[in-house]
C-alpha cells in the first residue's frame, strides 16, 4: 500500500474510534465530505470492528423512544428528523425534552408551511419557485419560528421572525446540516438589516434540497468560538422548494 | 434459512415502515447497551438511539438483497451514532472501564481476535478505544497521542488493512 494509502487507513481508524487529534479531526471530516473512497474505508472500518460491540451487555433503552421514532419517518419514506450536529454542547439549562430536535408531528409542520407564507412583508416580491425555503421551529405548537428564503442565484439567505426576537448581548448563528457530513458548518451570524425588517446573509454555499438541514444557534457576539455551535441549538428545520 | 432479523432487514430495505418496530423490540436493547458504554450521559444516549434507527430506515436501500452481515450493520450504526454526540457530553465519555472483563471473553470477541491476529494488549486497546471513543486519558491527551498507543494503533490499522488486500 502506498504511503498516502496507509495515511488514510490511519486517519480512518483514529476517525472511527474518536482518536483523532483536532488536526486529524478536520482532515477526516473535510475527507468524508468531499471523497466517496474515504466514506467507504470509514464504513469498511465501522463493519469490522463491530464485533466488538457484542462486549456490551443489554441496555433497557427509554420509556416513549420508540414512538418518536416513528414519529420521524413518514410515509413517504422520508426521515422527518436529521442528526443532530456532532459538536453540539448540551446547553446549561437544557431541558430533557430536546428541544432543538424537530420532533414536531407532520401535522404540525404542514401547519407551519401556509403560516410561513403570511410572514412576508407586504410590498415585498414572492420569492421565486426556485427558491429555497427552510422553516426552522423549536418543535412546539405556536413556538417561535424563523423562515429562511435561500436564493440560490445570488447565495443570498433572509430570514424573517415571528414571535422572536434576535437577542441583544448574543447572536444568532446558522448552520448548515448535510446529510453525510460529521459535523455542522457554519453559514454565519443572522444580523438584523437596519434598513429591513428581515434578516440577510449572504452564504458562500449551495443548498440543496433532502439533503440540508437549516440550524441557528445562541452564540457569544462574534460568533461560536469553536468549529461547530456552543450554545443550544434555538431552531432546526429542513430546505424545501417553494415550487414543492 | 432465514432469521428472524433477516426478515426483518429484509422488510425495511423493501420501506416497511412498521419494521422498523419490529426491529426496535428486537434490538433495541443490546444497541442501547453499546450506545451506553459509549457515550455515558443518558441525555446523549436517547439522542444516538434514536439517530441509530432513523438512520437505519434512511440507508435502508443498501441491505437490498443482502443476505448477511445485518448484525454488524446495525452495531456500527449505533457506535458511529454514539460517536456522533462524543463532542457534546465530553465531560460523561464512558469508559472501556465498565465493561465487565468477563465479556470479552464472548465468542464473537473470541473470533476476531483470533481471525486477524491481534494481540492481547492491541485487543485491550482497541476495546478501550472504541468504547471510549474520544474519552481523554488520564493525561489529558488523547491515545493517539500517546507513543505506544499510536503504535497499536498502527497494527490494528495495519492488520485491517490485510483484510482489504
Amino acid at each position: 500500500m502506498s504511503d498516502k494509502g496507509t495515511h488514510l487507513q490511519m486517519l480512518a481508524m483514529s476517525y472511527v474510534l474518536g482518536q483523532t487529534s483536532a488536526e486529524q479531526q478536520a482532515e477526516a471530516e473535510a475527507l468524508h465530505t468531499s471523497d466517496s473512497d474515504f466514506r467507504a474505508l470509514v464504513s469498511q472500518i465501522e463493519l469490522w470492528l463491530a464485533p466488538l460491540g457484542n462486549l456490551a451487555p443489554e441496555h433497557e433503552p427509554p420509556i416513549g423512544l420508540l414512538d418518536e421514532i416513528m414519529l420521524s419517518i413518514d410515509d413517504g419514506g422520508t426521515v422527518l428528523n436529521t442528526p443532530a450536529p456532532r459538536a453540539i454542547r448540551k446547553a446549561p439549562t437544557a431541558s430533557r425534552s430536546f428541544p432543538w430536535r424537530p420532533m414536531a408531528l407532520a401535522a404540525s409542520f404542514i401547519a407551519l408551511v401556509s403560516t410561513s407564507m403570511h410572514l412576508l412583508p407586504s410590498g415585498q416580491t414572492m420569492p421565486a419557485q426556485d427558491d429555497l425555503l427552510a422553516m426552522l421551529s423549536n418543535g412546539e405548537v405556536n413556538a417561535p419560528l424563523v423562515v429562511i428564503i435561500y436564493d440560490p442565484v445570488s447565495k443570498s439567505v433572509v430570514a424573517h421572525t415571528a414571535h422572536a426576537d434576535l437577542p441583544i448581548e448574543q447572536v444568532w448563528q446558522l448552520w448548515l446540516i448535510r446529510e453525510g457530513n460529521d459535523a455542522p458548518r457554519s453559514l454565519g451570524l443572522l444580523e438584523r438589516n437596519r434598513d429591513q425588517a428581515g434578516v440577510s446573509l449572504t452564504i458562500n454555499q449551495n443548498l440543496t434540497t433532502g439533503t440540508d438541514t437549516l440550524a441557528i444557534s445562541l452564540e457569544p457576539q462574534g460568533g461560536s468560538p469553536e468549529p461547530g455551535p456552543t450554545g443550544p441549538i434555538l431552531f432546526t428545520g429542513q430546505v424545501k422548494s417553494l415550487g414543492g | 434459512m432465514a432469521s428472524k432479523l433477516d426478515d426483518i432487514i429484509e422488510r425495511i430495505s423493501n420501506s416497511d415502515k412498521s419494521a422498523v418496530a419490529d426491529l426496535y423490540a428486537m434490538r433495541s436493547a443490546r444497541l442501547y447497551g453499546i450506545i451506553c458504554h459509549t457515550t455515558a450521559d443518558s441525555d446523549a444516549a436517547r439522542l444516538a438511539l434514536h439517530d441509530t434507527f432513523t438512520d437505519v430506515w434512511r440507508d435502508r436501500s443498501s441491505r437490498k438483497n443482502v443476505s448477511d452481515g445485518h448484525e454488524d450493520w446495525l452495531i456500527a450504526i449505533a457506535h458511529r451514532c454514539a460517536g456522533r454526540y462524543r463532542a457534546s457530553f465530553p465531560e460523561k465519555s464512558a469508559s472501556a472501564d465498565s465493561i465487565d472483563t468477563a465479556h470479552r471473553d464472548t465468542d464473537a470477541v473470541k473470533q476476531f481476535s483470533a481471525k486477524y491476529g491481534i494481540q492481547d494488549n492491541d485487543l485491550e486497546f482497541l476495546i478501550s478505544a472504541y468504547f471510549s471513543n474520544g474519552k481523554l486519558n488520564r493525561a489529558g491527551k488523547r491515545q493517539s497521542e500517546d507513543p505506544t498507543m499510536k503504535e497499536r494503533l498502527g497494527r490494528i490499522s495495519d492488520l485491517f488493512g490485510k483484510t482489504r488486500t
